[in-house]
């Protein structure tokens, strides 16, 4: 039995992917080098960064006419204005404009000011790979497309006929085949310093926190966590990791969990089959439902 | 007030002070970075030292500080080129490789070592208990021992910027 793990910056991140099996070493960092390709794929694809991403098409001009973009990012976009729906919302993809002025994506030069108006309803999916948008809007999937990638490359492993595979994007990860996978999470209170050990309640996990992006702007805190309604940024310390059956739920419910009424949340996570754990930054674990 | 958050600011800081547990993850070695990204390629060490006026003309045109004049480079038959460099995570280096194309083009980047400290905080006894016979000087092996960390999200802007450092030095120190 042969073990490798890899890591690439990318997402914004490092994505760790450890895979496990008989096949030789060389193969195995072939099958990695391939799940990797495919993650580089989804980073193209739904990157805000990039300014010939589908991402950056949509931001340019979905409000002048409908454009077609790849069925990958359909599908997350779909994915994320469902949620937005179901948590009335305060899941929203469309908070960019907000994250532009606090410094926390780039300021492309295309952008118009007004579009800080548009949310989620007046993004208009049309047939399986149009999309619309109804006013100018400002996109931005990072806080789903990860877990996305997370799942397009566990599902490739799972044909592989590994043993067992990781794939990690810093923090937001996804297991495959024979455990025991044991999970550590970052204490909120000493992200740097101190984990606290968890078991993986489900084969997908995300976590998500102010703290390691806190900064000021002006003479304002921010954080890149923001309420879509009051436009304010999440400050508090607690963080919340979701268990999900995939990547993609861990990833957008963690700001679902943190952001919308309670009642609301306990709803979705139980129609996702998931489970929320918050942590403290006394380190006190609740989890729900219990 | 505004003292008040200052302090509270400091404490953490303070609390962290003191012997740190260095957590270490050697993914690839340079011989392993450079079979994975140039596989086939017969390489050759190009290894420069920056002149002071090459360092800065590197770091206007990249906005990134040159901290290290050496730079470890390689080349192929046909051209690539292989450089292992390093940057400064949120506290360590973090150790990575660089493949480009004979015109420059960015080919792959891999991450060859990975580092984080630990604090004196670190008080769990069982995320303690994974290092238990681990030395200091030698990076701890991780495999099987150390699990799987989530989080808030890790930013790799340190990479980003590393790469566009050295897609700098390629073009004023190491083409031609």
């Amino acid at each position: 039995m042969n073990r490798i793990k890899r890591c690439q910056p990318l997402l914004g991140t490092f994505v760790e992917i450890t895979v496990e099996g008989p096949q030789s070493e060389a193969r195995l960092q072939g099958e990695a080098s391939k799940a990797f390709d495919l993650i580089r794929t989804v980073n193209r694809l739904m990157s805000f960064h990039e300014a010939d991403s589908d991402v950056s098409r949509l931001n340019r001009c979905a409000h002048i006419a409908p454009l077609r973009v790849h069925p990958w990012t359909w599908q997350v976009i779909n994915s994320a204005v469902k949620l937005s729906a179901d948590t009335e919302g305060a899941f929203d993809i469309t908070v960019a404009p907000k994250l532009v002025k606090w410094g926390y994506l780039p300021r492309h030069q295309s952008f118009s000011s007004l579009s800080e108006a548009g949310q989620w309803e007046d993004i208009d999916m049309q047939d399986a790979s149009t999309i619309g948008f109804r006013r100018p809007l400002q996109i931005d999937l990072g806080g789903i497309a990860k877990g996305f990638a997370v799942d397009k490359a566990i599902d490739w492993l799972a044909t592989r006929g590994l043993s067992s595979a990781v794939v990690n994007a810093g923090g937001d990860l996804r297991v495959h085949g024979t455990g025991p996978h044991e999970l550590s999470i970052r204490h909120p209170a000493a992200p740097q310093a101190e984990t606290l050990p968890a078991v993986m309640l489900r084969p997908a996990v995300a976590t998500s926190a102010a703290y390691f992006a806190q900064k000021r702007c002006g003479l304002a805190k921010v954080s890149p966590i923001v309420h879509p309604r009051t436009g304010k940024p999440l400050r508090s310390n607690v963080s919340v990791s979701v268990f999900a059956p995939t990547c993609i739920q861990a990833d957008a419910l963690t700001k679902a969990v943190l952001l919308a009424p309670q009642a609301l949340w306990n709803r979705v996570l139980q129609e996702a089959n998931s489970l929320a754990l918050f942590i403290t930054r006394q380190g006190e674990q609740v989890l729900y439902p219990a | 007030m505004r003292r008040r958050s200052l302090i509270k600011g400091f404490l953490p800081a303070a609390l962290v002070s003191g012997p740190a547990v260095l957590y270490a993850e050697t993914y690839l070695t340079v011989e392993q970075a450079q079979r994975l990204l140039l596989p086939g390629a017969s390489l050759s060490p190009a290894s420069v030292t920056l002149s002071s006026a090459q360092k800065s003309a590197i770091e206007k045109a990249s906005g990134v500080r040159v901290r290290e004049t050496q730079i470890k480079a390689w080349r192929s038959g046909n051209g690539d080129w292989f450089i292992a460099d390093n940057v400064v995570g949120k506290h360590e280096f973090i150790d990575f490789a660089l493949a480009l194309s004979r015109d420059g083009a960015v080919k792959g980047v891999e991450i060859l070592t990975y580092r984080e400290s630990y604090g004196s905080e670190v008080r769990n006894p069982k995320w303690r208990s994974q290092f238990a016979g681990k030395r200091l000087d030698s990076p701890v092996k991780i495999d099987k021992d150390i699990k799987n960390i989530s989080g808030a999200t890790l930013s790799s802007v340190h990479i980003t910027e590393g790469v566009r450092r050295l897609l700098n030095t390629w073009a004023i120190a190491l083409k031609s």
